[in-house]
């Protein structure tokens, strides 16, 4: 960050690697103000516990089915490849599309999974399925994993929510059959924060305490005649409110706190953003946060729009990273790279892809993950997996025992049906450092 | 005829079957005394059996008949693999006494009255008749040889025996067809909390190391704890906790840092980023036996405390991001050899003394310097700007 010390370094250097001098003089020779870094191995050293313990989850969801091809999983010479070329990264033998320059630096952090495969092909059951693992039915709804998840480990930070889901409209993930307060709070814009968390003006604290007493009152005789779950929890979802009005960490959500320099590191952008916003409420002990890209179900113009697309994830995917990294976060967090499904490897007369959940790749970092590789393969054009299938299921059991849930756990519905985190999914355990 | 050569090897193997049963529930204790009890009553069975060599054994002769032919539908409600809830077409199951003998349809078998038997009744009927059993779309219809066997056992009375139930065995297997995926399925009640943890980490000795013989902390300390902090177990089933400052980070100072000695030795995670806490609380810090993770970013503790924080020998992952923490301090860490983990970014201090600090613990990464991306491009991010407020 901070260019004094890299002159330092060069100077100080010759107790270290030739190959590491060598790194970190040609970044300061280039005159990059952020460089390397870290000195000792990069593998994500173990934490002492005998199963990898990710505290929080970040999940970035490009929704409409991210294109693999393009990439997380370039098949360069291939007839299906199009227009996209291939870079390579600091991972060696692992390469991206190149839209993705700045991730590519940051390689050595992740994993792609490459070889993701359902057979869930319209959008809602598909991201309904990647949220929940189960299948979408009339009958049911299903928790989304990170419901799940507060309920397996709890929240760290008792004032702030445990789930907050970051940009996106449209149909959200839900608490499904576990109780209303393991719902996500959702928040559209991520540069404008928390809507109307403070009190109304002219309402000195007094005042509103004494509102909220006089509410009690009024509530008091109904809820001794109706002592039941779904009142308590409307009880309890005012009292997470009031909480956190009055909690100092309301200023988690407000990401005009970060210098502009942060900002444009980020990118200015609501995906960017919304990466910043989930560090800001990582540091503050969220659970779980999911940051929504939008626009994905690229049919027609398939790699003009990714041009358009791809330089905001590659920019506030790469920041989250070395920032999480650099502030000692990243190795307790997971951070996960996800879409619906992939898209056709041929491409259409208006240079589009089609949905294509037979083969489709997501990344994986931080929470224990080891960085710098790829795991499964698809064949020379991307259309079949041919090794390590993994399924919505399995990643999501990855994810879940990553952040320290049994997946072996039966939960009973309250209409009586067994359901477990990830279903049938078994975690994929050579991901894990 | 057919019964007697059928009987002979039966005769010997029931000196086992019982036993067998016996012991599956129980699992894994092999140490235990072997259901002592049974195999004394063996000999005896046989000789009963030889006396009577023309009585139908239910275990021996005719479960398993059932069992192959009738319960995979009929058996009482599980959970499958698939995690759905499945349970005994037409409410009937085979697999216990109970269900036989007063199963929710009635008896399904009439002691000495084969033709007044249900069960006997539906796996007669003509193999067109859309009530036989096994149905056509799931089997062929028992073997007349089977047929007459399973008369004689009701003609003769429809003795059980001892027999209950195989409840608990058919549980085992189903449970054991789910575990086959995740790995091995032996040992499964005594490493079913662990499950998966017991990957190619184990060796390290890590947690379990740590925490051998600790015990877990009584409801008051938890009590005492969570007045300051936010407290959970470190990992699942662990007597070691994490113990972090989130969303109270303004009350917690040195002060709320003495309370944490009674629990000094169940701590393995302290996260105080962002409080108020100084030098002053890293003397109790430092005596905590079993710290391996501490979070000092944005702390007001400075190289004092770090050269305090040295006695942590034990300490894994330190985190000194945006403090005034200098050389002096991280030199002092060198005594921390099984540091793997440090942050310095945003700190005061040097190049020269990460690299020293390299020099004593090598397998320590030290992280010094954000490795950021370049700034978006402005042409990127020009859309995205003009909708920012």
């Amino acid at each position: 960050m901070n260019t004094r010390r890299f002159t330092d370094l060069a100077s100080a250097a010759d107790d270290t690697t030739r190959r590491a001098f060598v790194s970190q003089l040609a970044r300061a020779a280039f005159g990059l103000t952020s460089g390397s870094l870290a000195l000792g191995s990069a593998r994500a050293a173990s934490l002492p516990f005998a199963r990898p313990a990710a505290r929080q989850v970040i999940y970035l969801f490009l929704r409409g089915g991210m294109s693999h091809l393009d990439t997380l999983d370039p098949k360069p010479g291939a007839g299906t490849q199009g227009p996209v070329e291939a870079l390579r990264t600091r991972a060696d033998g692992v390469l991206l599309g190149q839209y993705f320059p700045k991730l590519a630096q940051q390689m050595d952090k992740a994993c792609i999974v490459s070889s993701m495969s359902s057979k869930q092909g319209a959008h809602p059951q598909a991201q309904y399925l990647m949220r929940t693992s189960y299948e979408k039915r009339g009958t049911i709804q299903h928790p989304s994993l990170g419901a799940w998840i507060q309920r397996g480990v709890g929240r760290q930070n008792e004032a702030l929510p445990g789930h907050v889901i970051l940009g996106g409209g449209g149909e959200m993930p839900t608490a499904g059959f576990f109780p209303p307060h393991f719902q996500a709070l959702p928040i559209g814009d991520p540069t404008s924060g928390l809507q109307n968390a403070t009190r109304a003006r002219g309402i000195d604290e007094g005042r509103f305490a004494r509102r909220l007493d006089l509410l009690g009152k009024m509530n008091a005789e109904y809820r001794s005649r109706h002592d039941v779950r779904d009142v308590a929890a409307y009880d309890e979802s005012y009292a997470a409110a009031v909480r956190l009005m009055r909690s100092e960490d309301l200023a988690a959500f407000d990401i005009d706190r970060e210098s502009d320099a942060m900002r444009s590191i980020y990118g200015e952008t609501s995906f960017g953003s919304g990466c910043l916003l989930a560090r800001r409420l990582v540091e503050h002990g969220v659970r779980c946060i999911e940051v929504v890209s939008d626009g994905w179900d690229t049919h027609a113009d398939n790699f003009d729009r990714l041009s358009d697309l791809a330089p905001s994830i590659d920019q506030g995917l790469s920041a989250l990273l070395a920032d999480l990294d650099a502030r000692g976060l990243l190795q307790e967090t997971l951070v996960v790279l996800a879409t619906e499904f992939g898209r056709t490897p041929d491409i259409d007369q208006d240079q589009g892809r089609n949905h294509y959940p037979k083969a489709f790749s997501c990344l994986l970092a931080g929470g224990g993950i080891r960085g710098g590789m790829r795991y499964g393969k698809t064949d020379q054009e991307g259309r079949e997996v041919i090794e390590n299938a993994v399924s919505i299921q399995d990643l999501n059991a990855t994810i879940a025992h990553a952040a320290g849930l049994s997946v072996d756990e039966v939960v009973t519905s309250p209409s009586g049906r067994p359901f477990k985190v990830a279903d049938k999914g078994s975690p994929i355990l050579e991901l894990f450092a | 005829m057919m019964i007697l050569r059928h009987l002979l090897p039966f005769a010997a193997l029931l000196a086992a079957l019982p036993a067998q049963d016996d012991q599956k529930p129980q699992g894994q204790p092999e140490g235990k005394p072997k259901a002592e009890a049974k195999p004394a009553q063996e000999p005896k069975d046989g000789k009963e059996k030889e006396a009577a060599a023309d009585k139908v054994d239910f275990v021996a002769q005719v479960l398993p008949i059932l069992e192959k032919n009738c319960v995979e539908c009929h058996k009482a409600p599980y959970t499958d693999a698939d995690g759905k809830k499945k349970r005994p077409k037409g409410g009937v199951t085979l697999d216990t006494r109970d269900g036989i003998e007063k199963g929710k349809k009635g008896k399904l078998v009439v002691s000495t009255k084969p033709d007044d038997s249900m069960l006997y009744h539906s796996i007669t009927l003509p193999a067109d008749d859309e009530d036989r059993m096994p149905p056509a779309k799931k089997g062929d219809p028992l073997p007349q040889d089977q047929l007459d066997l399973i008369k004689k056992w009701i003609e003769q009375g429809a003795d059980f025996g001892t027999w209950k139930g195989a409840e608990a065995k058919a549980d085992a297997k189903d449970e054991a067809k789910q575990d086959k995926k995740a790995g091995e399925d032996q040992k499964k009640s005594e490493d079913k909390p662990k499950g998966d943890s017991k990957g190619k980490d184990a060796g390290k000795g890590g947690l379990a190391m740590l925490e051998s013989g600790l015990p877990m902390l009584s409801e008051e300390q938890f009590a005492t704890l969570r007045a300051h902090f936010s407290v959970e177990p470190a990992a699942a089933d662990s007597a070691l906790l994490r113990v972090t400052a989130f969303g109270r980070e303004s009350s917690i100072d040195d002060a709320a840092i003495a309370a944490l000695s009674s629990a000094s030795g169940h701590i393995a995670e302290l996260v105080l980023a962002r409080t108020h806490v100084t030098d002053a609380a890293i003397a109790t810090i430092a005596t905590m036996p079993r710290l391996v993770h501490l979070d000092l970013r944005g702390t007001k503790v400075t190289d004092d405390g770090v050269v305090a924080l040295g006695a942590a020998t034990q300490l894994r992952s330190l985190n000194l991001y945006g403090t005034s923490v200098g050389d002096r301090g991280i030199a002092a860490l060198s005594a921390c050899k099984n540091l793997e983990q440090l942050y310095v970014c945003e700190t005061p201090v040097s190049a020269a003394a990460v690299v020293a600090l390299q020099s004593s613990i090598p397998s320590a990464r030290i992280v010094f310097a954000a490795d950021l991306p370049e700034p978006m491009a402005d042409a990127d991010q020009g859309n995205a700007r003009a909708r920012r407020r």
